[in-house]
């Protein structure tokens, strides 16, 4: 293995895998262009929480979408747009065969199809007297079947889920299957969507704490490997140049508040060492940054491992709490902030449960 | 496969299971849950889990003696879902049969990875029982609080109060418990954790069942996979993880080994939401026979998805046919024992067939009459058949065409 060295304890390979493309549903627009809009005119614009104009059968049309939840829509949607920007009418995928591309979607709980379907069963003449057609949905792998079945894209399909960290989560799912050869690209991303439902359950888990208000939205990314280098920038097999390069992906666990900042801080520094990162390369972080003890503990750890490097709040501040599709916006954030400059970039979450998570990309 | 991988499947650690913890309708631990397959036994009773008045058929595969307190210790289990009880008790059994301390692991790397189809959706059913009963919009504050699929993993890392651990929930339903020990697999044999606790979890839930009986799956009494009587598959619940370990790390520190993992393969049918496709299938046993560098023909024990459905059963005896040819080996279903354990089913036939190639034995499919002649396999009709096994194959499927397959391999057989 030419990996070996660096690769010794259990680090990235050499050659760690590119972010070549991404696209975006979001409260501030459809598609990747009106997002970065959006998030260039946070502060005389006033985004809403939901995706506006979304749709679901209008966006991807009556047929195949009548027991559609909104989650699996705004997914289908966003992939849609990803392969419209890397594929072609001969190559769909890419360049890609079907089955060497994976599918890999952070989602949390279908709270809004998962209850529609149990009111039904409390409220009917027989608790059984539900619709058939509602059972899909009520899985949380749904979305992701769904992205597989509309694009035609047979590889691994996998469905991740971890709270505020799920994103972070999916993108180490998605490395791996790329890195162990089950697949040669993944589409991989993570979605959200708003309902009263899952505010009305996320209320009542908070409990009073604080937090932001629900929002929705899907990314997805492309992953694949990075096979030459022109004018100091990676290039996949396809020729399409990287936008990122992920360095580096770790996690650690709290059981108390008080050990939040000192796991954060573990993580950073185990990921800084993986990836052979110096501090003084950190362009910006994009923290999680959940109102009071968590995001205070979150500010503390950036600090200690990486000074004061600039941190990016912008998204979560002007749209909400995207839930699991939290950490694809930061990424989607570091990546506008940093783009062209070849600096590393920094991905940090602190989950309610008991989380840390941290990626390291280099941004170009 | 003509694939590329970033690591040549050569350059691979050995990985190897030396720990197994099962919670299921037959038996508790090692010793009753090896008792209970080479037995025959079946986890069929009464549901007393929820009311089941107005149901014409009322059998499962639950535990109701499982008793969460017996082995969490740190956590409150009144403050958890019951997949998530399952989940944590499950990977504390692992432990202790890998003689492995919570202390040990707690400065190693780690991945908790745990599989399943609904989660903690039981805590969702008792929002909206509670609203509907009530009238009112009110949220049961507990049960939203219990209702988060993702503690199946992060209250693990919590329990065990370990530090440097990812802890991630694999819901990929019925499949979910082969995709998290396929990653465990990956993690520990690209040397990026010393070990991964990987399998799945869940609760028999009166949401499961209502699902499958308005669909026409739930088998009246028993659950018959491969008969031409066949009546479709009882509900069930139960957790089951293994503990996986570096070769060269467990030899080091004198564990027990169970077996090897040679690999395993993911597929997507990409065709139905619902319905198994054989060529997904087909295709998804191949890409497992790849990477793990075995054949058909290596192949002595096949532990099927075999739900005891029409659509399952003829499907993917069919798929079975279609890789194997004229080398088909033993096939037999474990849901005919166990029920339809969902995220852990996986997970529980992965610890069977760790069993099944520790002990020399194959499991039986029980509850056989008749064979079907649309299915031309050897199900191992009702007796457990002693057997020296070398590689067994555990196949999967899952809604959503969630397809995969995890080969297992006897430590020691010279296959690697």
């Amino acid at each position: 293995m030419t990996a070996a060295g660096r690769d010794q304890r259990g680090g990235l390979p050499a050659a760690a895998p590119v972010i070549t493309a991404w696209e975006v549903y979001s409260p501030l627009g459809h598609g990747a262009r009106s997002h970065l809009a959006g998030l260039r005119a946070v502060g005389s614009v006033r985004p809403g929480p939901s995706v506006p104009d979304f749709d679901v059968r209008e966006i991807l049309g009556r047929s195949g979408t009548r027991a559609m939840d909104r989650a699996a829509g705004l997914a289908v949607a966003t992939t849609r747009r990803l392969l419209d920007r890397v594929g072609t009418a001969e190559a769909p995928l890419g360049g890609y065969a079907s089955e060497d591309v994976g599918v890999v979607l952070g989602a949390s709980d279908g709270i809004k199809s998962v209850m529609d379907f149990l009111r039904d069963t409390w409220t009917r003449d027989k608790p059984y007297d539900v619709d058939p057609s509602h059972v899909p949905r009520t899985l949380m792998n749904f979305a992701a079947g769904q992205c597989a079945i509309w694009h035609g894209v047979r590889g691994p399909n996998a469905t991740i889920c971890g709270s505020h960290a799920t994103a972070l989560l999916t993108l180490n799912y998605a490395r791996r299957l790329q890195r162990n050869g089950h697949a040669k690209a993944a589409i991989w991303g993570a979605v959200e969507e708003l309902s009263a439902d899952r505010t009305a359950v996320e209320s009542a888990r908070l409990d009073g704490r604080g937090g932001r208000p629900p929002a929705e939205g899907c990314v997805m990314f492309l992953l694949e490997a990075a096979s030459t280098v022109a004018g100091g920038r990676p290039v996949a097999a396809g020729g399409r140049p990287a936008v990122a390069q992920v360095l580096a992906v770790e996690f650690g666990v709290w059981s108390g508040p008080d050990q939040i900042r000192d796991a954060l801080v573990g993580c950073l520094r185990r990921a800084l060492m993986r990836a052979a990162v110096r501090r003084e390369e950190v362009l910006a972080i994009a923290p999680l940054s959940w109102p009071g003890w968590p995001g205070s503990a979150e500010r503390a750890g950036i600090a200690d491992v990486v000074g004061d490097a600039p941190l990016l709040t912008k998204t979560a501040d002007a749209i909400g709490d995207t839930g699991a599709g939290s950490a694809a916006f930061q990424i989607v954030e570091l990546l506008a902030e940093g783009a062209g400059l070849g600096r590393v970039g920094v991905v940090t979450t602190v989950d309610g449960e008991g989380r840390v998570g941290c990626a390291l990309l280099r941004i170009y | 496969m003509g694939h590329d991988p970033a690591i040549a499947t050569s350059a691979r650690r050995r990985v190897v299971i030396t720990g197994i913890g099962v919670i299921s309708s037959i038996g508790t631990g090692v010793a009753e849950f090896t008792e209970g397959l080479r037995a025959g036994r079946s986890g069929a009773r009464p549901i007393t889990a929820f009311d089941t008045a107005g149901f014409a058929h009322t059998n499962a595969c639950g535990i109701p003696d499982f008793v969460p307190e017996r082995w969490i210790s740190r956590l409150n289990p009144g403050e958890l879902g019951r997949a998530t009880q399952l989940s944590i008790a499950s990977t504390i059994l692992a432990l202790r049969d890998a003689r492995l301390t919570p202390e040990r692991l707690r400065d190693q790397r780690a991945l908790i990875a745990v599989g399943t189809t609904y989660g903690e959706s039981g805590e969702l059913d008792r929002i909206v029982a509670r609203q509907v009963a009530s009238g009112t919009p009110a949220v049961d504050k507990p049960a939203a609080a219990r209702s988060a699929s993702s503690r199946l993993s992060i209250d693990v890392a919590r329990e065990l109060e370990l530090t440097q651990t990812e802890a991630v929930t694999i819901p990929t339903a019925c499949a979910a418990g082969n995709y998290a020990i396929g990653y465990g697999f990956d993690v520990v044999a690209g040397g990026e954790a010393d070990v991964a606790l990987c399998g799945g979890a869940d609760a028999l839930l009166r949401m499961t069942f209502v699902t499958f009986y308005r669909l026409g799956t739930i088998a009246p009494l028993i659950c018959q996979p491969f008969d031409r009587n066949r009546k479709g598959i009882l509900t069930g619940e139960g957790g089951a993880v293994l503990v996986l370990e570096d070769l060269d790390a467990a030899i080091a520190r004198g564990a027990h080994i169970y077996a090897e993992v040679l690999g395993y393969g993911l597929a997507c049918d990409a065709r139905h939401p619902v319905a198994p496709d054989q060529e997904g299938i087909a295709r998804c046993i191949s890409q497992a026979h790849s990477n793990a560098g075995t054949g058909p023909w290596q192949v002595d024990y096949i532990c099927a998805h075999g739900t005891g459905t029409k659509a399952n059963d003829v499907t993917e005896a069919a798929a079975i046919c279609q890789v194997f040819a004229g080398n088909l080996p033993p096939v037999s279903s474990l849901k005919s024992m166990l029920g339809h354990a969902m995220g852990a089913a996986s997970a529980l036939a992965a610890a069977g067939c760790a069993l099944a190639l520790e002990n020399g034995f194959i499991p039986p499919t029980i509850n056989h009459t008749e064979a079907d002649p649309e299915i031309g396999i050897d199900c191992v009709p009702n007796l457990a058949r002693p057997a020296e096994l070398r590689v067994v194959q555990n196949n999967s499927l899952a809604f959503a065409g969630n397809n995969a397959v995890l080969i297992l391999g006897r430590f020691g057989a010279g296959l690697a």
